[in-house]
């Protein structure tokens, strides 16, 4: 069994410049009176993998959430500058939430799937967003997903079994089979592999690199060797500040802020 | 960095055994306190069934006289008057001759008597065979307290030459204790014999039905759109401690309400069901709103998290995640608040619903009366047949209560396995 693949070899493939898919300018956020964002300005490529790193609470999921407008829900955030999608402004008015984010779609930092069969789980947005026709045609899109997340093996004959019963690492793969289910444009990551294990992680990886063509991937990562396997990018945020943004081999190798080398070099975080 | 002096002493030794020991003993004792609550409240549950059904069971047997019933006239009499004179004779027949005055022993049988001879009797056709007749309350507690040993304090008005044919009626067989129906086909009545909690239990069930109509969907509702759609802002908040103050309100004020607004207003009649049920609707409103709200609040916000990102509207959120796995909290929610409207009697007193309901409501707007009202009013008065109807009925009442329980616990069971 290969147990870890490298995705994308650093180098091997030197990402081309494209039209980014975000492009994010001047982001503020606030909770209440505490901001947690301070004028992020950062561009999304499409097409490839963006890793968001830092330390703890410095502000990596909260933009995140940003990016397919999750912050609209507390009713304490509050945002200032813009964000674009597409060339669009996704915080302007007459913006349809619900369309936003069936195009961006999200893995939460906690396992989140809902208190129904696997089966139901994976196959809940097709549903909703009447993508299928067919029984047959959503048999085949759970499969798929649930394959692509590297979940299919284990749940193959209990896919009418309840979700709840998974464990937290299979949890996660099937919130990943169920973000994907829906074919997003953007799918937004938050630290998707914290909770699994080697092998799960190497699976993971394995999708993220080949979703990475189709889609744009954003992913939160506190394993800088993960960063540096699958993503093409990397942002390092510091209290809610972002400090340095670029190619990944680029960030890693020569930093140009005193915080990142800091970080980088395991003196803080 | 750990300051050497800082590492705490291993759970070992003398103390730490002294001191685990207290701690188990404290859990020990908590348990007892438990077992002690548990056991008080059980007992006094048990004590209430007990004496409801030691003092309520002879209500649903009634003294029976078994008459000769012999006719052969070839006109059917006309008034009241001829069929008494007829039972008269039946009664006679069975007591040897003695100096029984007509006048005293027509009063044996209950009032009704006379009716249920002239349906025997109504087409006309000879008739010659033993027929039962109920007896009045007067013999009823007599031979209850002869035979059950109940009513031990009960003073009887029964005269020495009734009594006299009493003794004889029994010595010929003639009196049995039968099966109650008419407590439960029939409506209030003077007699205690005749009268039965059918009325108030027709009445009962419609102003609870038109109660939970009118407050299940407005306060299912209200307690979506406050839970899941309200903008919080100073309205809300204030809307919100008001709701919870409205369930704290004395429910004779909510009387007061629905005899201003439903009856004055509205002109819906006095002592309708309607009136009632809307009423009622009013005073378990806000039990259901504030228990639907809870039960709202428990879903992890994670799981609208989780349908929200994938795109689902905030309804389909709602509708496909929310309520069905807040379903079961909402319907213990209203359950409490129809066990509530079942008992409530205070409301309905200032709508009229006291009024002496022989027959069972046919509509919404006739007028009707509830059990715990025919309770209250059989409760104050002191014949002995009443006080056992007063247990009678409230064995019913409970009996309703557990039904409607268990009811809602197989819709709970049903929600909860839904997967
Ligand atoms: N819902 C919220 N309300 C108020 N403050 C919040 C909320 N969510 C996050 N914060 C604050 O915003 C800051 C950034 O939090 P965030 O969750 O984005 O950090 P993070 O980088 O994802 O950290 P971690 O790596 O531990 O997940 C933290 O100081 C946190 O306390
Ligand atoms: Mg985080």
């Amino acid at each position: 069994m290969v147990i870890y693949t490298p995705a994308c070899p650093a180098g091997t493939r030197p990402p081309k410049e494209s039209k980014p898919k975000f492009s994010v300018r001047d982001l503020d956020l606030f909770y209440g009176s505490k901001k947690a964002l301070s004028s992020v300005t950062l561009k999304i490529p499409q097409g490839q993998v963006t890793a968001l790193i830092g330390p703890s609470g410095c502000g990596k999921s909260s933009f995140l959430r940003c990016l397919n407008r999750m912050n609209d829900l507390n009713p304490l955030a509050r945002i200032a500058g813009s964000v674009f999608l597409d060339g669009d402004d996704i915080y302007a008015q007459g913006v349809d939430v619900v369309q936003l984010r069936a195009r961006v779609g999200m893995v939460f930092q906690k396992p989140n799937p809902f208190p129904k069969s696997i089966y139901d789980n994976v196959a809940y947005g097709p549903r909703i967003h009447g993508l299928t026709k067919s029984r047959h045609e959503l048999d085949a899109i759970v499969i798929d997903s649930l394959q692509k997340a590297g979940l299919y093996k284990e749940v193959s004959d209990s896919l009418e079994g309840p979700a709840l019963r998974l464990s937290g690492g299979q949890q996660q793969r099937l919130c990943i089979a169920r973000a994907i289910a829906v074919s997003p444009e953007v799918i937004l990551m938050d630290e998707p592999c914290s909770a699994l294990d080697p092998v799960a992680t190497a699976k993971v990886e394995g999708l993220i690199d080949s979703l990475r063509h189709q889609y744009t991937i954003v992913i939160v990562t506190h394993n800088m060797q993960q960063a540096g396997r699958v993503a093409q990018k990397t942002a390092f945020f510091h209290m809610g500040e972002l400090v340095e943004s670029g190619d990944t081999g680029n960030l890693f190798t020569n930093p140009k802020d005193v915080r990142t080398q800091g970080y980088l070099t395991g003196r803080f975080g | 960095m750990m300051d050497i002096d800082r590492i705490p002493a291993p759970l070992k030794g003398p103390q730490v055994t002294r001191q685990l020991a207290r701690r188990h003993r404290a859990d020990m004792r908590f348990r007892l306190y438990g077992l002690i609550s548990i056991g008080l409240a059980f007992s006094f549950i048990l004590l209430l069934m007990g004496t409801l059904i030691i003092k309520g069971w002879p209500a649903f047997i009634r003294t029976e006289i078994k008459l000769p019933v012999a006719f052969n006239s070839a006109s059917t009499p006309q008034d009241q008057e001829n069929y008494d004179r007829l039972l008269n004779q039946f009664i006679k027949k069975p007591l040897s001759e003695g100096a029984y005055d007509n006048k005293s022993l027509l009063p044996l049988l209950s009032a009704q008597s006379y009716q249920q001879l002239r349906i025997l009797l109504v087409d006309g056709n000879p008739l010659n065979k033993d027929v039962h007749f109920k007896a009045s309350s007067e013999v009823d507690t007599w031979l209850k307290t002869r035979r059950l040993n109940v009513n031990k304090h009960a003073l009887t008005s029964l005269t020495p030459p009734q009594l006299d044919a009493l003794y004889a009626l029994e010595k010929a067989g003639r009196l049995c204790f039968a099966f109650n129906h008419s407590f439960f086909t029939r409506g209030d009545s003077q007699e205690p014999e005749i009268a039965g909690i059918y009325a108030a239990l027709i009445g009962s069930l419609m102003t609870l039905s038109v109660a939970i109509v009118f407050a299940f969907p407005v306060g299912l509702g209200a307690a979506l759109y406050l839970s899941e759609f309200a903008p919080r802002n100073k309205f809300f908040e204030l809307l919100e401690i008001n709701i919870n103050n409205l369930a704290a309100i004395p429910t004779i004020i909510f009387g007061l309400l629905g005899l201003a607004f439903f009856l004055n207003i509205l002109k819906i009649p006095r002592s309708a069901s309607l009136a009632g049920g809307l009423t009622l609707g009013l005073v378990i409103l806000p039990i259901i709103i504030i228990s639907s709200k809870t039960a709202l609040k428990t879903v992890p916000m994670t799981i609208r998290f989780g349908a929200l990102a994938l795109g689902a509207s905030q309804v389909q959120t709602l509708f496909h995640h929310i309520l069905p796995l807040s379903m079961p909290g909402i319907l213990t929610g209203t359950l409490l608040g129809i066990v509530r409207a079942l008992g409530e009697s205070a409301p309905l007193l200032m709508l009229g619903m006291v009024a002496f309901i022989v027959d069972p409501p046919k509509s919404l707007l006739e007028p009707a009366t509830v059990l715990p009202i025919q309770i209250f009013v059989w409760a104050k008065n002191p014949t002995a047949g009443f006080v056992e109807n007063t247990s009678a009925a409230t064995l019913v009442l409970l009996l309703f209560l557990l039904l409607l329980n268990s009811i809602i616990v197989l819709l709970r069971r049903r929600f909860e396995r839904k997967w």
